[in-house]
């Protein structure tokens, strides 16, 4: 075994050689001990370092990042909301004129508007979030998050703050709400987003003075 | 042309990119919490400078901001720590900045901790290009490190090669 026997059989570990190299390498350590304690001994420290490194990846610094390079995605929206929309909006479908026949007829509701323009969440504060916190048990089979999510986005609209954090566990969540959809006298519904795991979730949250409803996609 | 952008936009770039920079930072500052802060510093700067991206290779181009950063960073904390400094004492307070082992106690010398430590202390040990490359195989093919690099693939082997054997020298392992 050569010096350059040694870098293909390094090579040889990510998978960069040709057809040809394989061959050559494959022979050499079915002939050679020494070649495949060689091999054996780079894969240990292969193994190693990659775990090092992987290791890091699932930390909760790299979530973090995570969430931040999600945060600056100009998200596209959800098909679910933009089927709403359409419901609640029919100008996209039907033209300006038979909208405001609907809305005629159906009375006096306040629609959010759709577009992204108008500011509806006027009245919500941008500053610090809501920061709450729910301990997951060991053994509880059912997962609570869309629950705490909830909990969370009723308080924010009490509130009247459009930024959360919460932990589920060790869990982060960074819940938004983006828009006001509908609101008419007590019944309001929002969208908005829910980052976690570096996967960015939509949500449709529906509260009225008794209830609330979230549906999350 | 905004590739920046466009690698946000889309989720399976965006992930890519999100593994790559870490990775990288974690290579440069050898410690989570600094790459994460390097990396969201990195990220930010990419964006206000994009007019100055030649459009080539996203990574290798975020991978120079991230260091100048790192080393600017390191810099300032240098001068913290005294009004007047040589260049050779800055390198030395640059090299055991981050990164730097404690001393262990008896007890906890256990096997698991010191194979970790010591796999630490060798990658501690390496070249700033040689620990970028160890950090960023898992995560990228060799052709597209050997382009980010500008060295050719059978470079790159070579290099592959003795970093390897430089992490198993230090690790005493017969390689």
């Amino acid at each position: 075994m050569n010096d350059q026997d040694k870098i293909l059989l390094s090579s040889y570990l990510d998978n960069s050689l040709s057809a040809e190299e394989t061959k050559h390498i494959e022979e050499l350590i079915g002939q050679d001990e020494a070649a495949l304690n060689y091999l054996n001994n780079l894969k240990e420290i292969n193994n190693r370092v990659n775990s090092y490194f992987e290791d890091s990846l699932n930390s909760k610094e790299a979530k973090e990042f995570g969430v931040f390079m999600d945060s600056l995605a100009e998200e596209k929206e959800n098909p679910l909301i933009q089927s709403l929309k359409k419901f609640i909006f029919p100008q996209a479908i039907l033209g300006y004129a038979l909208s405001g026949l609907l809305f005629f007829n159906i009375g006096s509701i306040q629609y959010a508007g759709n577009s992204s323009e108008d500011n509806f969440l006027a009245e919500f504060s941008y500053g610090d979030p809501i920061v709450n916190s729910y301990l997951k048990y060991r053994g509880l089979d059912q997962d609570e998050t869309d629950k705490y999510i909830k909990e969370t986005l009723d308080q924010m609209v009490d509130e009247k703050i459009a930024l959360a954090e919460i932990t589920y566990g060790s869990q982060p969540y960074s819940i938004e709400i983006k828009e006001q959809l509908l609101n008419k006298n007590n019944f309001d519904c929002y969208e908005g987003s829910v980052i976690s795991n570096q996967t960015a979730k939509t949500f449709l949250f529906c509260k009225s003075q008794d209830s609330s409803s979230l549906i999350l996609n | 042309m905004d590739l920046l952008r466009d690698t946000l936009n889309s989720k399976d770039k965006r992930e890519d990119l999100t593994q790559k920079v870490f990775l990288r930072c974690m290579a440069i500052t050898r410690n989570r919490e600094e790459a994460r802060d390097l990396a969201q510093e990195t990220i930010m700067k990419g964006l206000e400078r994009i007019n100055q991206f030649d459009g080539r290779h996203l990574n290798a181009w975020l991978g120079m901001i991230a260091k100048n950063t790192y080393i600017d960073k390191t810099r300032k904390k240098t001068y913290t720590y005294t009004d007047k400094i040589t260049k050779k004492q800055e390198k030395i307070a640059r090299e055991n900045l981050p990164g730097d082992l404690p001393e262990l106690s008896q007890e906890s010398h256990e096997e698991g901790i010191l194979i970790g430590i010591d796999l630490e202390a060798c990658i501690e040990k390496l070249e700033d290009e040689e620990r970028e490359i160890i950090a960023l195989l898992p995560v990228s093919s060799n052709d597209e490190m050997a382009e980010e690099l500008e060295i050719s693939s059978s470079n790159l082997r070579v290099k592959v090669f003795r970093v390897r054997n430089k992490l198993a020298e230090c690790l005493e392992m017969a390689a």
